[in-house]
């Protein structure tokens, strides 16, 4: 399945993920007793070809957890995840394989996830060897690879730990690129780096994704990198998405309180504008996602709180007139709090109030 | 060679008496490859009340430069001088330093979970810091003390938190106690190494909003340990940059940010992802930071440098004016023709 493939008209084509009213809850025993944690509720989203889809949040909000659902790393509770239109959650193991050649995952640590005594060569071949490739494919996609992440032919006989965390990460990119799949997720791939090496993988993401077409799935904490490569951005709270759009709206003119929360939290690297900021700093603590606050989740934190958002859930309800849709699941939406965030056009200080 | 704000300003003496002196601080470490040279003449004057950034990435000596000080290296051999009001800590004798150590120079870490016992209650933990240095509280005085303490790092209920576990917590709420155990025998200078690391970005909104308060009510001298730009550009005053064991620039954080001197800071400010613009990455600072373990000939920057010149590999620079910054840099700090 090559790039050039999935690449079609994004408004009447199947967009090429898929995800509808996903739902992760896991049992665990709390002081003894059977606890349900809602991970992940009702979550619905699609990435078309060639875009990246930003699934950002703090700890707890459920980003990592439906990003391994898409790949049924781990399997859903409810909900449908369908890659080109096909549903992947009725897959079984042998077709679940083959699907899984379209889609691929990186994960935050490369220290971790790649094997500590395979060589390179061996970790890349692993996945064409998997997926049936004969011995010369192996050989020379191998090669090519390593190329593609910019890494050189005499690093093939070295194992993991004789790399740089920043090299390591090519490696794990690479592996997850062997197959050639359509669509990545990424796992908070630089999370773990230097600042200084975080610009080098996120440069190669941006390159990769412009040579071969690729689609993300790109599930951060750090709403700077984010802002860098993301199309679409999903802000998630408490296992549910709070607000979804295109990245520009999401920055420009976010909507829903705890988006304005998040972004406002943020630093930005330049004391002229840091002194001219003012924070929302949120109140209190993230909720328990065994019992998580009826009505809207982000209320028990919310300023703008009332009565009915105890009771009554608020749906994801696109603006008036945005295209592509720009949605809040907020009873009370908009910009008439204090904070002082960042025009990103601009770069200077707006007051929204 | 002090380099605090004024001298850069103006090139006299800071009239002030700095809290804090490190005076060419060196660090190496013993392996069985050979000697590691982590911290190679750090020097740096904190004035009371003050907010000063350490800031670099992994391995830059930044953390080990706080930790020598306070003698909690093991296997490490320190010279140099590090003095509080004008005794100096390295050499010092364990029973001196531990009136000074946790008393009036505290010390807070990344990760709150691994600072405090787990199996005492949050209350005894904070008795426990008072109580070693203060003999002559009581019990009851110390209990109570700890329960204003929790209030004052802003937890809720401190009373019924005085009887948690740090594991019935969150993030937040353990950093929050740190925090108090660190302010706890009314110290004048916090280290605080990578506070917010470990924590989420909101959470640590409220984390450095806390250290901001304290510092003006307790007039605090703070020293920040941190990797992230974001957090110096809005809580410090002044800045030292470290790369390779070194203070590779240091100034007050607005010249600072403005007008780098040091290539290694330009290029820093230039590769880091900013939330309020989209830009096109660029790779600014290209190969690996430099290792304690290979360390290049000259400046130990030059191998990854745009600037570089046949004559960085010649002798490690010296700190020189570059605008109101210091840059340890032969070829930025000239002075124009």
């Amino acid at each position: 399945m090559s790039a050039a493939e999935a690449t079609a008209d994004p408004t009447t084509a199947v967009p090429l993920l898929q995800v509808r009213n996903l739902v992760k809850e896991f049992r665990v025993r709390e002081l003894g007793r059977a606890a349900v944690v809602h991970a992940v509720s009702d979550v619905s989203f699609e990435v078309q070809a060639g875009e990246t889809m930003a699934l950002v949040g703090e700890s707890g909000c459920g980003k990592s957890t439906t990003g391994r659902c898409i790949l049924r790393l781990i399997e859903p509770t409810s909900g449908e995840v369908e890659f080109r239109g096909v549903s992947v959650l009725s897959l079984g193991a042998r077709e679940l394989r083959k699907a899984r050649r379209n889609m691929q995952i990186v994960f935050q640590d490369p220290q971790a996830s790649l094997h500590p005594r395979l060589t390179v060569r061996q970790l890349l071949s692993e996945p064409l060897e998997v997926h049936g490739e004969p011995p010369g494919v192996v050989r020379s996609r191998v090669d090519e690879l390593l190329g593609l992440v910019q890494l050189r032919p005499e690093h093939l006989d070295r194992y993991p730990h004789e790399f740089s965390g920043g090299q390591r990460q090519r490696v794990g990119i690479a592996r997850a690129l062997a197959i050639s799949p359509a669509l990545l997720v990424l796992d908070e791939p630089v999370s773990a780096l230097d600042v200084s090496i975080q610009a080098e993988i996120m440069r190669l993401l941006i390159d990769l994704r412009e040579r071969l077409g690729l689609s993300y799935v790109f599930i951060a904490h750090d709403l700077a990198v984010v802002r860098q490569l993301a199309d679409r951005v999903s802000v998630m709270y408490l296992g549910k998405i709070v607000e979804t759009g295109p990245a520009d709206q999401i920055y420009r003119n976010p909507q829903h309180p705890y988006t304005r929360a998040l972004l406002s939290a943020i630093p930005i690297p330049d004391p002229v504008v840091e002194k001219q900021r003012k924070r929302i700093v949120l109140s209190g603590e993230l909720p328990s996602p065994i019992d998580p606050p009826s009505g809207c989740r982000f209320r028990t934190r919310c300023w703008r709180a009332e009565e009915r958002c105890a009771i009554e859930e608020p749906a994801l309800i696109p603006r008036d007139g945005s295209s592509p849709t720009h949605a809040i699941a907020c009873h009370f939406p908009g910009d008439d709090d204090q904070a002082v965030l960042i025009d990103p056009v601009s770069a200077e200080t707006v007051t929204h109030s | 060679m002090s380099w605090s704000a004024t001298d850069a300003a103006t090139g006299g003496p800071d009239p002030r008496t700095p809290i804090l002196a490190i005076d060419d601080l060196r660090v190496t470490f013993a392996s069985s490859s050979g000697p590691v040279p982590a911290v190679r003449g750090v020097s740096l004057d904190v004035y009371p009340g003050e907010a000063v950034a350490i800031v670099g990435e992994s391995g830059s000596g930044k953390s080990v430069t706080m930790l020598a000080l306070l003698g909690l290296l093991r296997n490490a051999t320190v010279t140099g001088a590090a003095r509080y009001r004008g005794t100096n800590l390295i050499g010092l004798d364990p029973a001196t330093l531990r009136t000074i150590r946790g008393a009036k120079v505290a010390m807070i870490f990344q990760d709150p979970m691994t600072s405090l016992n787990p199996v005492l209650t949050i209350g005894r933990q904070l008795s426990l810091v008072m109580r070693s240095h203060q003999p002559g509280l009581s019990k009851r005085d110390a209990a109570n003390r700890a329960v204003s303490l929790l209030d004052q790092v802003a937890i809720s209920q401190p009373k019924r938190r005085c009887d948690s576990y740090p594991h019935e917590l969150s993030g937040g709420m353990r950093q929050r106690v740190m925090i108090a155990m660190a302010i706890a025998n009314n110290p004048d200078v916090l280290i605080a190494d990578e506070p917010t690391t470990a924590l989420d970005v909101t959470v640590q909104a409220q984390i450095m909003e806390l250290l901001g308060e304290l510092r003006i009510e307790h007039n605090l001298a703070l020293i920040l340990i941190t990797h992230d730009l974001g957090v110096v550009a809005g809580a410090a005053d002044r800045v030292a940059v470290m790369y390779a064991g070194r203070v590779a620039e240091t100034g007050p954080v607005g010249p600072l940010f403005a007008d780098p001197g040091h290539p290694y800071t330009r290029g820093l400010l230039e590769c880091l992802p900013r939330l309020d613009e989209r830009h096109d990455i660029q790779v600014a600072i290209p190969g690996v930071p430099a290792t304690p373990q290979s360390l290049p000939p000259g400046c130990p920057f030059s191998p990854r440098c745009s600037f570089v010149e046949p004559r960085c590999s010649e002798a490690e620079p010296m700190l020189a004016a570059h605008g109101e910054t210091m840059a340890a840099c032969v070829v930025r700090t000239e002075v124009p023709a």
